[in-house]
This record gives C-alpha cells, structure tokens and sequence, in this order.
C-alpha cells in the first residue's frame, strides 16, 4: 500500500501495522513541517537518531522532497520508502522511518544497534596455538572478523532474507575467484528456496540446505573461529552466515574435514599428523570397542588374548547380566550422567562427576553388577568420542547400533554394518563433491590434507574435489 | 570425478578378482593337481587374461551401455534375451562366493553357533549394495583396496614362517592333461573379466585403459599364485582338505599362540572386502534384469534377483559340494558361452558388420 501525503494518515497506518509499546513515534518540525520519526525502541539507537537526524533537520531550511531531506542526512545507508509495508519491515529490522507531512514517501535510516557481546575464544574450539577470536551473534561483527582475514576485493558478500516472521538475514561468503560458481549458484537458489516461519540459528539452515535430510552423518560444517573460516574459503568453500548466531556453516563438506583441527596447521607438521591419527583412532576405538568387546565375549572368544581372557574370566563371574546387557547398562549410565552434565548447572557439575564416576562407578563394581572391563571399555569409548568434538553426536548413535548388531549377529554382523556404512558414505555427495574425497574416489592432490597432512610449504594446489577455478594455492617458495 | 574410472576398475581386478580365488579353490585344486595347482591356475589365468584383452577393446571403443550392445548385436528381442541369461548367470556366479563366504562365517567364526541366522544379514547388506548401484560400489572398493592390502599381507606374512617351499617339489609332476582337466574343472571360480562388460557406459576413461588393465591383472594373478605357492608350502598334502585357505593358512604361526589370534582381525576384515566381492554378482545381475524387463521401480528387479538368491541358499544350504559337482557337470558349457563364448560373440560380430566405426563416431 503506497503512502499518503498527509502524515496523520500514514502515522495512523503505520500504528496499525507496527503495533508494541516499544514503538516510538517521535514529532518534531523541519522549516516548520511537520515530521514523524519511528523506530523501536529496544533495536534503534536513539543518541544517533538525536545527534544525527533530528538535530541536524530541526535546523534544515532547504526545499522538503525526500531527496534533498536524505542529502543533507549524515547516514551513509539511507533508503526512500514507497509502501507502508517497506517501512514496516525496516522498522522492525532496527531502522528509522522519516515521515514527513506533505511526502507520499518515507525515508529509512539505518540506526540498528545490534545487542552483541564481546569477541572471545569460543568454548567449543579451544587450542593452544593460533588465534582466539571467535564468531559472536552479530553478521555485522562476523562480516568484519573476516574482512580482516582476508583483504580482497574478491570477497564476496550476497544477502537474502529469510523467515516469514524472523525475517533474519543470512549472508553467502566466498572468494570469487576461488569458489566454484555452480555451488554458489546451487547454494543461492536452496537459500531463496527456503520456506520457514522463522530462523532462529543457523542449525535451521543446515537441515533446510541438506541434500540428505534425514541423515546421520553431517552434510554441511560448522565453525565459530574466523581463522578457520578464512582457511576453508580459500580452499574454495562457501561460508554461510547467520545474522543472530555465531556458528558459520560452511559448504562442501567432505567427512574428512571433522578430524582436521585449525591447530594442525600452527604446530608442527608431525605433531599434527600424529594428533590426526589418534583422532582417527580414537573415532574408530569409540564406536568399535564396546561392540567387539560384546561380539568377542559372545562370539569370537578366541580373538582375546589367554591373560586378558583369564581376567576377563575372573571380572565377570557372578554378574547377573549377559555381556551385551551389561555393556548396554554401563553406556546408558554414561549416557545419562553426560546428558545430565551439560543441562544442569555449573556448580553442581562437579558433584555429579564424583557422583557418577566415583560413587556409581566404584559401587556398581563391588556390587557385582558390573564388571571391571566393562566400565574401562565404556570410559575408554568415552574419551574417545571427544577426541572429535563435532562428531559426538553421529559418533554416539552409531556405537550404540553397533553395539546392538554386535551382541546380535558377533563379528560378522559388525563388518556387515561397516560394509552397509561405508556404501552409505561412499553414495554420499554434498554439493556434488563426494563425501569421503580425497579417499574416495582417490584424489592423490587432496590426500596432503586428509586424515594426515603434509608440510604447509607442499601444499601448492586447492583440494581438487571442490574444482575450482583457480587451483593453484601458491607457487614455489 | 563423479565416474567410474579406469582406477576403479583396476582395483576390482586387483581386489575382487584375487579374493575370490582365495577360499574353496585351492583346496580343491591341491586334491586335482597337488603340488603343480599354481600351473593349473596359471592355464585358467592365462585365458582369462584373453578374455580381459577382448572385454577391454569393447571397453575402450565404445560408450554404449552392454544393454545397448546387445540390441545391437542380437536385436531387440535377441539383446532381451541375452540379458536374461546374464541375469541368470550372474546368479550362478554369485551362488560359489556366497557359499564359500557362508561357510567361512560358519566354520571360522561361529565355531559354537553354526546357524544360518548368523549369515543371512548379508543379504540385507548385498540387497543394499545392489540398489546403491555400480558408482557407491565403485568407489567403496577403493577403500577396500588398503584394507585387502593389510589383510592379506598379515595372512601371507604370518603363514610363510609355517611354510616349506620344497613341499612344492616337483616342480611338473603332473602330466598337461592332469593339468589341463583341473583348470577345466575349476573355470566356475574364473572368468571374472565380463563383469566389467557391465561398467561400459558408466565409466571415464583414458588412452591407457587397456594398459592399466593389464597390469591390474598381472598383480592379481602374481598375488593369487604367491598365496598358492604359500598355502601348498604350508599344507603339503593335507591342503587338498583345508577348505578356505585364507584362514587357515596363518592359523599355525607360533607368534600367534602369545598374544592370541590377532589374524582374525585380518580375516574379518577380509571377509569385509568378500562381502563387497560377492555382491557384484547380484548387482550386475540386478542391472541385467532390468535391462531384460525395465522395471519401473528400482526395487523389483534386486528384490526378484535376490529372492531367487535367497531360495537357492536356503535349499542347498547343507549341499554345498554336492552343488557345485553338479553344476560343473551340467551347467559348466552355460558358464563357458556367457563368459567366453559371448563376449567373444559380440565383440566379432561388431567387427564383421564392419560397424566399429558408428561405436567409435557415437564415442566421439
């Protein structure tokens, strides 16, 4: 609905549109017209709407077109509105609305004052090496965090609004030149295509992007440092931001990718891979372990050495459960004390660590109710599931699946599920880039970051499997 | 990047093509040649190596799918028809390795609880195979191939220290006609170069395709005679009674008794890459039959190939030697005209009506 010229009846439409006691409508006169600024309250800041629009127009005494009213303005993002519904939104994106009597067009002032808290070290990516800056809420804050990252006028920014009621603004990243443009193209029309009431973190973007959307396995990275990102949008990634959450997405995702850690890159070449190998490692130990612990004992007792047998023997005899119930009962009791870790309070944390480990633990093995292996195979799996933190969660599903397949079906009911996985996996593309490259299909290229990585000075080409436009990395040093 | 390449292909040569070599039939070859069984491989060796050179040309000149070939050859109603028999015989050529891998899983693993209840999943899990089709296959046996690796090097490595090589002596004690009946006698276990006629269409080659093939099959002949030669050094002449070879073979290494036995891990992981070498049958057979009757839905054909599959285990499943005798009996010249005869056919056929051009114009 276009707008009027008489400010009374815009006011009164604009009233019914934008409704809340935090909507300001402050009257005031330019060269003895009147005018009406509007603006929310909790979003706009009010010390800049005074010192930069009202005061400077209260003195104004040109010619009152929309024109010249937003010349003489000192914001570099000013807009003439045409419709109530374009001033709506702006309103409740943060900004102000001019109105003035006598104008059928309003004009916006970009006045937002984004509530946002201090850069910081992110709690979930803590290294020894290397940056601490980490993403905040604020795409503004963010935007800037890789802007000085990456100093170049190949940077691309695209924006889209997404949300019906959200409305909230999601940002394409990537470096023109080296990003492949059918993935950002891919990428754009899955964005605009997005159909949701409101985004409330980019988690929701994830699960609207994913070409598998019921998938186990994670499609699309995540990262909350700007060192990290800047790294993956040179090897030709595209980040996607989200304006009220400060964990980027970032697209292709190769599975590879989550036991690759931004420390690697800052130590020591060999340190790095040998801490890629124990991840590697670990991931394999955390969801095998439990399972061919039970198949052993069940199945295959001839796999275990004669002394840890004889131990065996010894921790197990008069416990009532059967191996596969026992491991089942031991998990879902770390199960539950990690679930009841991170919901309750800080403070009560470390009483429910000595709870669990300690009282539980300890009890439940001089009651006879479990056995000593049992509960060092379930802490053992345990640790080994945090060793990659953003794979807990595939990670916990999936031991406790092969957990049951193994008490089911032994040693060959595990190497069926692993066949059936890495089918799975291997079927598996994200963005048209094969989820397990460079592994498979092999891309000799890629392997000199895969599960081990090659001194930074070799590295000379982008991984190959994104196909970007620009392969080359560097050239000899 | 998102095709079959010749790289994949190798390694199914390489992988597939070894593996199923490594169960039932050395045994049975130590009980028809004994000590010569590694030159009764080598004639079969030999003509599949003929085999491969006629299945690579049609590969490397054409991109037509081998539904397409065989209209062409054979015409429409004839191309159906001899799709069917490939459906068919794919089924045959699955039955030996499901068998063997059955029995494995049986006798190795479930020594307390031989059930077939242990090994049924497997069908789930080749039922899953086939309906991800020839690309998740593809691409899985590249990571198979570290794991054969591994696998077979601890085997090889653990059983030589049992091994004595002058068990093999003489060298040719066997008269040709001795080893020429025990290569005839073990062609079921052979033949593998037309499964790749089933790649053509899907695949991105280069000029040295047929190179590379070559070589491929040079390893895996090399590596299938080196765990021959090893498992006749072991066994002597009781090999002829040791029945899947890849797991007994290290079963006697002293380092074993120590720190008990960690080569089952080896098997088990072998049996992994098994799973993947006796699902190629039945996903090819799938294709085939959906070449012969285009189903609509993607889940009929596997789901009649395996229900097929599934019976045929089920009924002869205590009648596993009894079963292959009587294949080799009746139904060794059908193996024989599928395997070698028509490839062979189509590939002479494509020559005399001089129309290798239009493969090659289609090509370009």
């Amino acid at each position: 609905m276009k707008l009027n010229q008489s400010l009374e009846k815009n006011v009164a439409v604009m009233k019914n549109l934008v409704c809340g006691e935090d909507v300001i409508y402050f009257e005031f006169s330019i060269k003895n017209t009147l005018a009406t600024i509007i603006y929310v309250d909790s979003l706009a800041d009010k010390v800049l709407i005074g010192k930069q629009v009202i005061t400077p127009l209260s003195l104004y005494d040109k010619e009152i077109s929309a024109k010249e009213v937003l010349k003489n303005l000192t914001f570099p993002e000013g807009e003439i509105l045409p419709t109530f519904e374009k001033c709506a939104q702006k309103i409740v994106n943060g900004d102000a609305v001019l109105l003035i009597n006598g104008l059928n067009k309003a004009i916006s002032i970009a006045s937002k004052k984004p509530a946002t808290r201090t850069v910081a070290e992110p709690p979930t990516s803590s290294i020894l090496k290397g940056p601490r800056e980490g993403f905040v809420e604020s795409i503004q804050t963010n935007l800037n965090l890789i802007r000085q990252r990456l100093r170049s006028p190949d940077l691309c920014f695209d924006k889209f609004t997404v949300g019906k009621y959200s409305q909230t603004t999601v940002g394409l990243v990537y470096i023109s030149s080296i990003a492949n443009a059918k993935i950002v193209e891919t990428l754009k029309s899955k964005i605009k295509n997005v159909s949701i009431d409101g985004v409330i973190d980019s988690s929701y973007i994830i699960k609207m992007i994913s070409t598998k959307k019921t998938s186990l396995f994670k499609q699309v990275g995540t990262t909350e440092k700007p060192d990290i990102l800047a790294a993956k949008l040179l090897e030709g990634r595209i980040g996607i931001i989200v304006d009220g959450s400060p964990i980027i997405l970032t697209v292709p995702f190769l599975f590879v990718e989550d036991f690759q850690s931004s420390e690697d890159y800052y130590v020591n070449s060999y340190r790095a891979n040998l801490s890629r190998i124990i991840r590697l490692g670990a991931v394999l130990f955390a969801i095998y372990l439990p399972a061919f612990f039970v198949a052993a004992q069940l199945f295959h007792l001839q796999l275990i050495p004669l002394n840890f047998l004889l131990t065996i023997v010894g921790s197990i005899k008069g416990i009532p459960l059967s191996p596969s119930v026992e491991m089942f009962f031991t998990l879902f009791i770390f199960e539950t004390l990690n679930e009841a870790s991170i919901r309750m309070p800080r403070y009560v944390g470390i009483a429910m660590s000595v709870v669990g480990a300690l009282v539980l633990g300890e009890t439940a093995v001089n009651a006879g109710i479990v056995s000593t292996p049992t509960i060092m195979i379930v802490a053992l799996s345990g640790i080994c599931i945090y060793t990659v933190p953003d794979m807990t969660e595939t990670l916990s599903v999936l031991r406790l699946l092969f957990l049951v397949i193994g008490g089911s079906f032994g040693g060959y009911g595990i190497i069926l599920a692993s066949v059936a996985l890495l089918t799975y996996l291997s079927a598996f593309d994200s963005f048209s880039v094969p989820y397990l490259s460079p592994y498979s299909p092999l891309i000799l290229n890629d392997l000199q970051d895969g599960f081990t990585i090659d001194f930074l000075a070799n590295i000379k080409k982008r991984p190959l499997s994104f196909r970007s436009p620009n392969k080359t990395r560097k050239g000899d040093l | 990047m998102n095709k079959i390449t010749t790289r994949h292909l190798c390694i199914i040569i390489i992988v597939g093509f070894t593996l199923g070599k490594l169960y039932v039939l050395p045994a049975l070859l130590a009980g028809m040649v004994g000590e010569n069984m590694w030159l009764a491989t080598i004639i079969n060796l030999i003509v599949d190596l003929l085999l491969l050179l006629v299945v690579s040309y049609i590969l490397s000149h054409t991109n037509k799918n081998i539904s397409e070939l065989l209209t062409y050859a054979f015409g429409e109603t004839g191309g159906k028809i001899v799709c069917f028999l490939y459906a068919l015989f794919f089924i045959g050529k699955a039955f030996i390795p499901i068998f063997e891998q059955k029995n494995t899983i049986e006798l190795t693993f479930y020594e307390t609880q031989p059930t077939l209840f242990t090994f049924m999943p497997f069908f789930i899990v080749a039922f899953y195979v086939a309906i991800k089709g020839l690309k998740p296959f593809a691409r899985s046996m590249e990571f198979c191939l570290w794991i054969f690796i591994f696998g077979l090097s601890v085997t090889t490595i653990l059983s030589l220290s049992a091994g004595k090589f002058s068990n093999l002596l003489p060298l040719f004690s066997k008269s040709p006609k001795q080893l020429f009946n025990a290569s005839f006698n073990s062609l079921l276990w052979y033949g593998d170069p037309v499964f790749l006629l089933y790649f053509i269409g899907h695949l991105s080659l280069h000029k040295k395709t047929t190179k590379h093939l070559m070589l491929s099959f040079i390893i895996y002949g090399v590596t299938t005679l080196i765990i021959f030669i090893v498992f006749y050094a072991v066994f002597d002449s009781i090999a002829e009674r040791q029945y899947y070879a890849i797991l007994k073979m290290s079963k006697y290494s002293i380092t074993l008794s120590n720190i008990g036995r960690y080569d089952y891990i080896a098997a088990l992981l072998l049996s992994a890459i098994n799973v993947y070498q006796t699902s190629l049958p039945l996903l090819l057979g799938t294709i085939a039959l959906n070449d012969c009757f285009s189903f609509k839905n993607k889940f009929t054909s596997p789901l009649i190939i395996f229900t097929i599959m599934i019976t045929l285990t089920l009924i002869t499943q205590n009648h596993f030697f009894p079963s292959i005798a009587f294949t080799q009996k009746y139904l060794v010249y059908f193996f024989i005209v599928m395997t070698y005869v028509l490839p062979l056919v189509i590939f002479l056929l494509l020559i005399r009506r001089k129309n290798l051009w239009f493969l090659k114009e289609q090509k370009s």
